[in-house]
């Protein structure tokens, strides 16, 4: 056969096999890390001089201090064969970053923003686990007003009212960073249309809308699903958008073989496995931990870089409950 | 077989295998599209339950997650599902859209859910291109929780395929159909009704009938051939007509030789007369017209006195030249039905249509005269001074029935004038009653 009737004729055959050659086309369904079949390889213990302090969020300081972290540090330690500490840092702040490079915290649970903000400082951190919370590996951010408010969307928030919008801290991410840049964004004029007011923790902010210290509150939707009994009490104004969840980042100078002792205790720990699940029953919305994706943080790490270039806007601190003064606009 | 049952058969045959061909193709790309798609809209179905499924188990929430089944079972007929159910990590069923399928250890029942488990991605049972059964979807969050697995409504498929392929076969063959006709119809414009006008044409031409033409019509090749042939018997008609006008012009130059050489067979060549051979060939045939029509006819024959005389003289030319002056003497004297004939050396023979003996002798005394008056060179050189004629006349019926006697009677009149002296007419005596005269 010349090359001239073979060249159509192999075009035909590819033609009639490739009709019955599907390329798998499930390829785009699945995936995620799998817990239970994680191997991590043998690993080499390790020997620490002291026992591993591990810090989580303020908001586990209470569960801390009723000593319910005592499960996680036992399984901690069965796993990773050294001891550990746990401990609660004190606010959303840079404090908990510098604890890690002057080496009094080996191990920390960072908001999204927080490790933002220091992957931008160029902070010696090295990123173990992110965690996966609620069943999401994300979670949103919401802008909330008090049922029968007159305000209904972001236009309302306009027109030089000096509407009071609760925040949690400046390095909150759905407290503070998305829901101000996502005003930002819509023009929303600081110092015009909104009055802020740092409320320190979600639940502060939830608590202040309710009780008519501020008209708008920004929250996350880990306050919504674990406030069942708010429903009926406050409406949405916007959603701001959804955010990664925290990751466990460790000093950089940490001991290698401890490193990958610690990262492979916190991706075995699933609902799979009741010994890990018990260790996390004291941090009731996470459900475990999977290697950090790449540009899991990128955008969060942009919005990092974007405030960084600009002026905090003033924030006033809320007043105590008690001391509870003026209604919604 | 015709051409255009051939044309017709091959082009039938040609879309046939072609429609049979294309339809294979088509229905095995439909089957294999309708199976990718099919295994794409569960794995999609299955995906969309993920979310809620792992906010239920990595809470606990086993009852929603039942609850959340059993909405589902009531739609999974629907959905073109006859089960879902969800195994966690190790295979253990944890819900299902069936009763009795919890804590069952699918893994160990089941290869495809040990697969399903173990493969960090959407399976199916049995892997394309058959068709699947059922598909798998991990169901995750990030982490992954547990694996949703549905088993497929094989029959509704099957329906749903065996239904687009009646309707594809049956479009295909519609539009098949449709396009048969209209290749036909555009076989017969282009083709066939040209082609048939090309051989009724060539068949016309063939039977003499140079005036036909074919129409240059359908495909452009037929058309250059309708032109062609056109052309050609163009051609050959103009050959034809410039033949046969040669062939006219020749028999006509072939006429008028024969008419001269008749002529030259027939005439005297020194005076333009008719010569014997001529009276031999018509006189008797005259001569019985005449007779037949009972209308007379006279005789006259005549002798140039003393020509041997006047040869000998002058010279042969010299006598010729008398003999020619004296043809056209006798010509501008007679009327032109009559028959002027040289018949010998010096003699003539006058035939005259339509005359009696008496004006016959009138007739030769006129040419007598008109020869003994004419100015011949040499003329008074003659034993009678001039040129003289001497002149025999006899008529028929009055000188005998038949020509013979006729032309005796003339010549024995000729010869009398001669015996009276030369230069006279003598008309020739009756003949004796009982000799057949009339």
């Amino acid at each position: 056969m010349s090359r001239h009737r073979a060249l159509p004729a192999a075009c035909a055959l590819a033609v009639l096999c490739g009709c019955d050659v599907d390329s798998d086309p499930l390829a785009g369904f699945g995936g995620g890390f799998d817990p239970v079949r994680f191997d991590a390889g043998p690993l080499a213990p390790a020997t620490l001089p002291r026992p591993l302090r591990m810090a989580v969020p303020p908001y586990y300081a209470a569960e801390l201090a009723a000593g319910s972290a005592a499960a996680l540090e036992r399984y901690l330690e069965e796993s990773c064969g050294f001891d550990v500490e746990l401990t609660a840092s004190a606010a959303y702040d840079q404090r908990v970053v510098e604890q890690l490079r002057h080496g009094e915290l080996d191990v920390a649970e960072l908001s999204p923003y927080q490790y933002a903000d220091a992957r931008r400082a160029k902070a010696p951190l090295v990123p173990l686990a992110a965690t996966v919370a609620r069943g999401s590996a994300s979670y949103g951010s919401y802008l909330v007003v008090k049922t029968g408010a007159s305000l209904h969307t972001i236009d309302d928030l306009r027109g030089g009212k000096r509407v009071r919008l609760a925040l949690v801290a400046p390095l909150s991410t759905s407290g503070y960073a998305l829901p101000l840049f996502f005003l930002l964004d819509h023009g929303i004029v600081v110092g015009q249309d909104l009055e802020l007011v740092q409320s320190g923790s979600h639940p502060a902010s939830m608590a202040a809308l309710l009780d008519g210290r501020v008209d708008v509150a920004a929250v996350s939707s880990d306050l919504l699903i674990g406030n069942v009994g708010l429903a009926g009490q406050f409406a949405v104004l916007a959603k701001v958008g959804r955010m990664p969840n925290d990751v466990v980042v460790a000093r950089a100078d940490l001991d290698p073989a401890a490193l990958r002792l610690v990262e492979r205790a916190l991706l075995r720990l699933s609902i799979h496995d009741p010994q890990a699940r018990a260790a996390l029953r004291a941090f009731s919305p996470v459900d475990g931990f999977m290697p950090v994706p790449p540009g899991h943080y990128d955008e969060i790490a942009a919005l990092a870089e974007r405030a960084a270039g600009m002026t905090p806007p003033p924030m006033r601190a809320l007043e105590p409950a008690a001391a509870a003064a003026g209604s919604p606009p | 077989m015709g051409l255009r049952a051939r044309l017709i058969l091959i082009v039938t045959l040609g879309l046939g295998v072609s429609l049979a061909a294309s339809l294979g193709l088509v229905l095995r790309t439909e089957e294999a599209r309708e199976r990718t798609a099919t295994s794409q809209r569960a794995a999609a179905l299955l995906s969309a339950l993920a979310p809620p499924m792992s906010v239920l188990l990595t809470q606990g929430r086993i009852a929603d997650i039942d609850n959340l089944m059993g909405d589902l079972a009531e739609r999974a007929a629907t959905l073109g599902f006859t089960g879902i159910v969800l195994v966690d990590g190790h295979g253990i069923a944890v819900g299902g859209t069936a009763d009795g399928s919890y804590g069952a250890d699918l893994a160990r029942l089941d290869p495809f859910v040990a697969s399903a488990i173990a493969t960090p991605r959407a399976l199916q049972d049995p892997p394309l291109p058959r068709w699947p059964l059922r598909v798998s979807v991990p169901v995750q969050a990030g982490v992954r929780w547990a694996t949703l697995i549905g088993t497929l409504d094989q029959d509704r498929i099957q329906r749903t395929v065996m239904e687009r392929r009646w309707r594809l076969v049956v479009s295909a063959l519609a539009v098949s159909a449709a396009g048969l006709l209209v290749l036909l119809a555009l076989l017969s414009v282009e083709v066939l009704w040209p082609l048939d006008d090309i051989v009724k044409t060539a068949r016309r031409l063939a039977g003499g009938d140079w005036r036909a033409r074919a129409q240059a019509r359908g495909a452009a090749e037929l058309q250059m051939l309708a032109k062609t042939m056109n052309e050609a018997a163009h051609a050959l008609s103009g050959t034809k007509e410039a033949l046969e006008a040669e062939v006219a012009r020749r028999t006509e130059e072939l006429q008028h030789a024969n008419e001269r050489l008749e002529k030259v067979a027939l005439t005297d060549p020194l005076t333009g007369l008719f010569n014997r051979r001529y009276l031999d060939q018509t006189l008797a045939l005259e001569i019985t017209r005449q007779r037949r029509a009972g209308r007379p006819f006279s005789v006259l024959m005549l002798d140039l006195d003393h020509f041997k005389h006047y040869n000998d003289t002058h010279g042969h030319p010299r006598g010729d030249e008398l003999l020619r002056r004296l043809g056209r003497i006798l010509t501008e004297c007679l009327r032109s039905s009559d028959v002027i004939a040289r018949v010998g050396g010096e003699e003539f023979l006058v035939l005259l249509f339509d005359t009696a003996a008496e004006a016959a002798v009138v007739t030769g005394e006129k040419l007598r005269e008109a020869v003994a008056e004419h100015p011949f060179p040499f003329g008074e050189e003659q034993p009678l001074g001039r040129v003289t004629i001497s002149v025999g006349v006899a008529a028929w019926p009055a000188h005998g029935d038949h020509v013979d006697r006729v032309l005796e009677a003339a010549d024995q009149a000729l010869y009398a004038s001669k015996a009276a002296g030369r230069n006279s007419v003598t008309l020739a005596p009756a003949p004796p009653t009982g000799s057949g005269a009339a």
